[in-house]
């Protein structure tokens, strides 16, 4: 783990590890905590949104501009990395350790943001003790990896805007259905989407780990 | 030799994070191929640059061809389109088809010829079927991807071209070829048209070079015609035995087991006087070296 | 010499299909207005249902992102050598680049207000309600024409604030009980056509005011943000 450490600390920046993993998160973060006190008036003060009576709006949003946020960020890091033009892999097949050396800075990246989703589902079950709230983590960190697998296709800082404003769609359009589905099964739903959420954050996490590394060692993908 | 200027610079700064760009004056002989000689990170491209308006944020004052400011440049489309620039990087965008170029080209210059930049290509066997207007740019190598920069200031009726490092990615023969293209476009007007490039692969542009820049650490340290600056330096040569005693003397000296070579001011030939040394005509490529040497010396103290 | 600078500016316009992957930026400029319209329909006709239905700027928010593309196809023609070392250089990132994102704003804007009057007139009772959110949509119009400005400059401050203006306005909003971002920002109830003027108005303020910008930002190189990671490159 440190040396993944090692490697994801010497490919980012400073500023970027600054402004993008420490300081837009924490403000981000604490807004989430302001409104939400506001709202339910303290922590463990359960309300409307106990579990399975349904899905806050304020949840729904918050959720919406997460997704917005690291996909957006992630031009900063590792934007274009898989499109045709992007040659600035190359540099990592002069040396035998290239692929393992991205692969580790990819999967910390993951795990920030992995990271990042579930902090963001905790704080939510603290204040409207609603069950959801992982799901809703899962599938937060699904759709960003998810998205991301595609928009790093792309150079071009207006195409990474675009697709960061079609994740809001996207992660809109999933809350719908995790809303539909658990309005129609009740709460034993929740355990099935909270397990296929769990099996998709791990494959999508696993296929952008290979896909990077395997485009290093020359192979499309 | 005396002559009129296409472009006269002065007070001209530009500071980034440890390196700073500082010529007091800049004068641009009209109707020469002038070569800005330095080292890497002398800040040759920075006042390339500065010069084709590439970059805006420096202080000083420009003018060009006799009459326009900078300010012109920027206002008045006449200047940029008397300049041809190529650089040596940054240029095109990689999905561009060489047709594509041909029609930009054509929008953003008045003076562009289609006809003439299509035979230029062919010239220049730019691509392997020469003119092939579906090839991408990106798919050019680094060679060919100049040889079309090349072709595209050709194609346009220019008075005077600034070239970033035009030799470096080409082969030998076309490296030649550049020469003979530099000399019939500074012969095709009269003296009208200048070139002034930067390069330093000073053998293989000498040829054409008339005019020396020579820059070190973001200032000139020294210019001149070069026949003038051949007059004022020479090449020193002597045995072995005899590098101890004349190395201060010279301006630089690199010494081995037969002999020492080195470039000495032609002022200070007397200081050699009593020395058994021989004395030749250095080479552009000689001179370059020796003041970038003493200069770079100068500067670590 | 008036006819020089329409010249220009038409063929500013004509340059827009050689900006970078200029094919994929139309399709996702249609795609924006398709999904604008979409929602704002839905949310105006009252079909969004439970959630849905308090989105008051999404569709706006799509539909003026959409405007955006074709400044930043024009821009990015700007970021080549050729481009930049041609009497072209200016007026793409002054002159073209403000009247071609008024002329997109404006576009935008009829779409809107056509759909939002239609809305009024179909659902009278949700009048009110459709256009007291107008002033506070030209608010982020004129907020995005400003961004696109800067953006390419200062790629790093704009991004600092996309993030945190959205997020906050758009948390803001949600505490509201409203998804969006404008709903954070507090609206009088007025009079459609006063409703619709100043929303007008902030579109126009905020192209004059990207003018001022592009003209003041001129001198400035482009953010390197801009470019991309390192380990992706558009550029030769």
């Amino acid at each position: 783990m440190k040396r993944k450490l090692k490697c994801y600390l010497a490919y980012t920046t400073l500023l970027y590890r600054i402004i993008g993993v420490a300081l837009i998160p924490c403000a981000f973060w604490l807004v989430n905590v302001g409104l939400l006190w506001r709202k339910y008036g303290g922590i463990l003060r359960w309300g409307e949104d106990a579990a399975g009576t349904g899905i806050s709006v304020l949840c729904f949003t918050l959720s919406v501009y997460v997704v917005l946020y690291e996909v957006f960020t992630d031009y900063w890091v590792l934007g274009g990395c898989l499109s045709d033009a992007g040659k600035g892999l190359w540099y990592f097949r002069t040396s035998h350790r290239g692929a393992s050396v991205m692969g580790n800075i990819v999967t910390v990246d993951l795990a920030r943001r992995f990271l990042f989703c579930m902090i963001f589902a905790v704080t939510i079950f603290l204040f409207s003790g609603w069950k959801e709230s992982l799901v809703m983590g899962l599938a937060i960190y699904c759709v960003i990896v998810g998205i991301l697998n595609g928009s790093r296709h792309f150079d071009g800082f207006q195409r990474n805007m675009g697709i960061a404003f079609l994740a809001q769609v996207g992660m809109t359009l999933i809350n719908v259905l995790n809303y539909i589905l658990v309005e129609i099964a009740g709460s034993a739903m929740l355990a099935c989407l909270a397990a296929l959420y769990c099996g998709i954050a791990l494959g999508v996490s696993v296929l952008t780990v290979r896909r990077i590394t395997g485009r290093i060692r020359g192979q499309k993908g | 030799m005396e002559s009129n200027y296409v472009i006269e610079a002065y007070d001209i700064r530009k500071k980034y994070k440890g390196f700073a760009l500082d010529i007091p004056e800049l004068k641009i002989p009209k109707g020469f191929a002038t070569a800005l000689i330095g080292e890497n990170g002398a800040g040759k491209t920075t006042l390339l640059n500065i010069l084709s308006g590439i970059l805006l944020q420096y202080q000083g004052e420009i003018k060009y061809f006799d009459r326009y400011t900078d300010r012109d440049r920027e206002s008045i489309p006449d200047v940029k389109e008397l300049m041809g620039y190529t650089a040596s990087g940054s240029y095109y965008l990689a999905q561009w088809r060489l047709k594509e170029v041909e029609e930009i080209s054509k929008v953003l210059f008045s003076g562009f010829h289609e006809e003439h930049f299509e035979q230029w290509c062919r010239n220049l066997e730019v691509g392997a079927e020469g003119w092939d207007p579906k090839q991408k740019v990106g798919s050019l190598s680094d060679g060919n991807r100049m040889k079309l920069m090349i072709a595209g200031v050709l194609a346009r009726d220019t008075k005077l071209l600034l070239m970033d490092e035009p030799a470096s990615p080409l082969d030998p023969v076309m490296r030649d070829r550049l020469c003979e293209i530099i000399r019939e476009y500074l012969t095709e007007e009269e003296g009208q048209r200048s070139v002034f490039f930067s390069t330093h692969n000073v053998a293989d542009m000498e040829n054409v070079t008339d005019y020396a820049i020579i820059m070190e650490h973001g200032r000139i340290v020294e210019q001149g015609f070069v026949e003038d600056l051949k007059e004022k330096y020479v090449l020193v040569k002597g045995d072995a035995a005899d590098a101890v005693r004349v190395q201060d003397k010279l301006f630089t000296c690199s010494s081995g087991r037969y002999g020492f070579e080195g470039v000495a001011l032609a002022e200070n030939l007397e200081r050699l006087a009593g020395c058994d040394v021989s004395m030749e005509r250095p080479s552009l490529t000689q001179i370059s070296v020796a003041v970038m040497k003493h200069f770079s010396r100068m500067a670590k103290g | 010499m008036k006819k020089e600078k329409w010249n220009e500016l038409v063929n500013c316009v004509r340059l827009l299909k050689y900006g970078m992957s200029a094919k994929l930026c139309l399709g996702l400029m249609l795609l924006f207005v398709g999904i604008g319209i979409a929602f704002e329909m839905m949310i105006v006709l009252g079909a969004g249902g439970r959630f849905l239905n308090r989105v008051l700027d999404f569709g706006a928010l799509f539909l003026y992102s959409a405007a955006m593309y074709p400044v930043q196809m024009l821009i990015t023609l700007d970021l080549s050598g050729m481009v930049q070392a041609s009497p072209y250089k200016r007026r793409i990132q002054t002159s073209a680049m403000s009247l071609l994102s008024l002329g997109c704003n404006l576009v935008v804007l009829a779409i809107l207000l056509l759909i939002r009057f239609l809305g009024v007139c179909l659902a009278p009772e949700r009048g009110a309600w459709i256009w007291s959110s107008l002033p506070a949509v030209g608010i982020m119009g004129m907020a995005l024409s400003i961004m696109t400005t800067l953006m390419y400059k200062f790629y790093i401050f704009s991004m600092v604030v996309i993030c945190v203006v959205c997020g906050t306005l758009g948390s803001i909003s949600a505490y509201q009980g409203s998804m969006g971002i404008t709903a954070g920002i507090p609206a009088k109830v007025v009079p459609f056509p006063v409703a619709a003027a100043s929303c007008i108005a902030m579109i126009l303020l905020g192209n004059a005011i990207q003018y001022l910008l592009t003209r003041a930002l001129y001198k400035r190189p482009y953010s390197k943000g801009v470019f991309g990671s390192a380990v992706g490159k558009k550029f030769i």
